[in-house]
């Protein structure tokens, strides 16, 4: 087994290991179908030439913005019915994340990869609602807990029947607009065996310091991405935009495809994820 | 100033008490070992209803939630790490008092939007429950205590976070007192906190301080 009673597989031949680093990728908000097409396709692609086994990942609904007027997204149904398109399409599996359990029921019909969202990591019974779709659930770690918690969450998921769970890294709040990066973090959680990811592009945020909007240093991406594949992390998430400043959520800190493709391309590199140290 | 005390519901403190803020759904996970029960905070709501005497608040964590509720409590405590999420804030916006947690990641205009979703409630306070740097307690930025009273924001503090490098029994009198007399200065109204160990210790700092009430 790869971590706990999980073998890593996800689906579509996309499995995580010991071995090779998982991306997971792709829009922030599923502004239109034909966005997450070109994305993903791009993605794959660029995957699929590295020889790095890739997930889909985009979000229907931004049910967390701090501004009540900021787009939310396509919303459930067409943001789902999109998502299935997705990976008909291009035969990637595919992530989202879920805000309520009317989400969790819904996404498990299409989604390979639900995502509880990193205000949320702390919501029983979402978490409940999780395990219980039976499919690999990804849990961002709150940028205000610690990562003993989260051991204990995932402790929590298998307990309720679901030992399919990435612990996935954001960063930790350090005062206002400001996160900080403790790689100390991905070893607390790995040493009991627990899959860890690393979201590299949140955790360049700069919450709120842009009038409301979620401001960010797309320029220390890189940095993030890679001294985070030196910690032999199982997955990297990423969000890619074809053109950031236009992106409906997360515009500094989406990557272009340039930006992405730079990243990408040192995944072999810099990383390769064993996966943690003794129980 | 009042003091609420969040209590989880169980079977041995069924009294309905009106400075209690119940928190009937165990929405929070706290350890692994919590209870995988589902639905507790619908089936916890039927022991409060058709009760002669309202209670104070319920804490709530999900919009399908507040529907539920008819005049059991008189207000709804919104958690700190839920104050972003619009769907939530908006349910509640509809009740006639809502108590919001600011979340450990918000800066103070942050507060601003979220009061903004909660409209048209008229009767919301915001309880600080401070800021976040890194490991360790909550950190509580003085210049917020200013930022209410000058916003005219009925506030007040939730005093559990700033606490967390104390092992339990230990005397926090110096935050505590710190504390309450900062809400007392700049006008707030509401001191939040949980745990029976904490009341006597409220009780004593109150007297310290020169504050004659009773929780």
């Amino acid at each position: 087994m790869f971590a706990g009673n999980w073998n890593g597989d996800v689906a579509l031949g996309v499995t995580f290991s010991s071995k090779d680093v998982v991306l997971m990728a792709g829009p922030c908000t599923l502004e239109s179908l034909e966005l997450g097409l070109k994305v993903g396709s791009f993605l794959k692609d660029l995957c699929a030439k590295n020889q790095i086994p890739y997930i889909f990942k985009s979000s229907f609904d931004k049910a967390n913005r701090t501004k009540d007027s900021s787009p939310r997204g396509p919303g459930r149904t067409q943001g789902l019915e999109w998502l299935k398109q997705i990976r008909q399409e291009l035969q990637v599996p595919v992530l989202t994340d879920i805000h309520t359990i009317e989400d969790v029921e819904a996404a498990a019909d299409v989604c390979d990869v639900l995502q509880m969202p990193a205000f949320l990591c702390e919501h029983r019974e979402l978490l409940i609602s999780a395990a219980l779709s039976k499919k690999v659930i990804q849990i961002k770690k709150g940028q205000f807990v610690s990562p003993q918690y989260m051991v204990e969450v995932a402790q929590y998921m298998e307990k309720c029947g679901n030992s399919k769970v990435i612990l996935c890294e954001r960063g930790t709040c350090f005062g206002y607009r400001s996160l900080i990066v403790d790689y100390t973090n991905i070893y607390e959680m790995k040493r009991y065996g627990n899959c860890v990811s690393f979201d590299a592009t949140h955790s360049a945020q700069q919450p709120g310091n842009q009038n409301g909007q979620t401001g960010g240093q797309r320029e220390i991406i890189p940095t993030l991405a890679r001294a985070a594949l030196a910690s032999h992390v199982n997955g990297l998430f990423l969000e890619v935009h074809p053109e950031p400043s236009k992106a409906w959520s997360d515009a500094a800190t989406q990557l272009s495809f340039i930006e992405a493709q730079d990243i990408i391309s040192s995944i072999r590199q810099y990383g390769s994820s064993s996966v943690g140290l003794s129980k | 100033m009042e003091f609420y005390q969040i209590l989880p519901f169980e079977k041995d403190n069924q009294e309905v008490k009106k400075n209690i803020l119940w928190d009937i759904g165990q929405w929070k996970l706290v350890s692994s070992k919590d209870t995988q029960e589902m639905g507790l905070f619908e089936k916890n709501l039927k022991h409060f209803q058709h009760q002669q005497i309202q209670s104070l608040g319920v804490v709530v964590s999900s919009p399908h939630q507040i529907p539920l509720l008819e005049k059991e409590f008189s207000s709804l405590y919104i958690p700190g790490s839920l104050s972003r999420q619009s769907d939530l804030l908006k349910a509640c916006s509809s009740y006639p008092q809502v108590i919001l947690e600011k979340g450990p990641f918000m800066a103070k205009e942050d507060i601003l939007y979220a009061l903004e979703k909660l409209k048209p409630c008229k009767d919301i306070t915001v309880i600080d429950a401070g800021n976040v740097f890194g490991k360790g307690p909550r950190i509580f930025d003085i210049r917020l205590a200013y930022f209410y009273e000058s916003k005219h924001i009925p506030w007040g503090i939730y005093l559990n976070p700033f606490l967390e490098e104390y092992p339990n029994g230990d005397s926090f009198e110096e935050t505590l007192i710190s504390l309450i007399r900062t809400v007392k200065e700049f006008g707030g109204k509401k001191i939040v906190y949980h745990g029976h160990y904490l009341r006597s210790q409220i009780q004593t700092c109150l007297q310290v301080i020169g504050m004659e009430m009773s929780l």
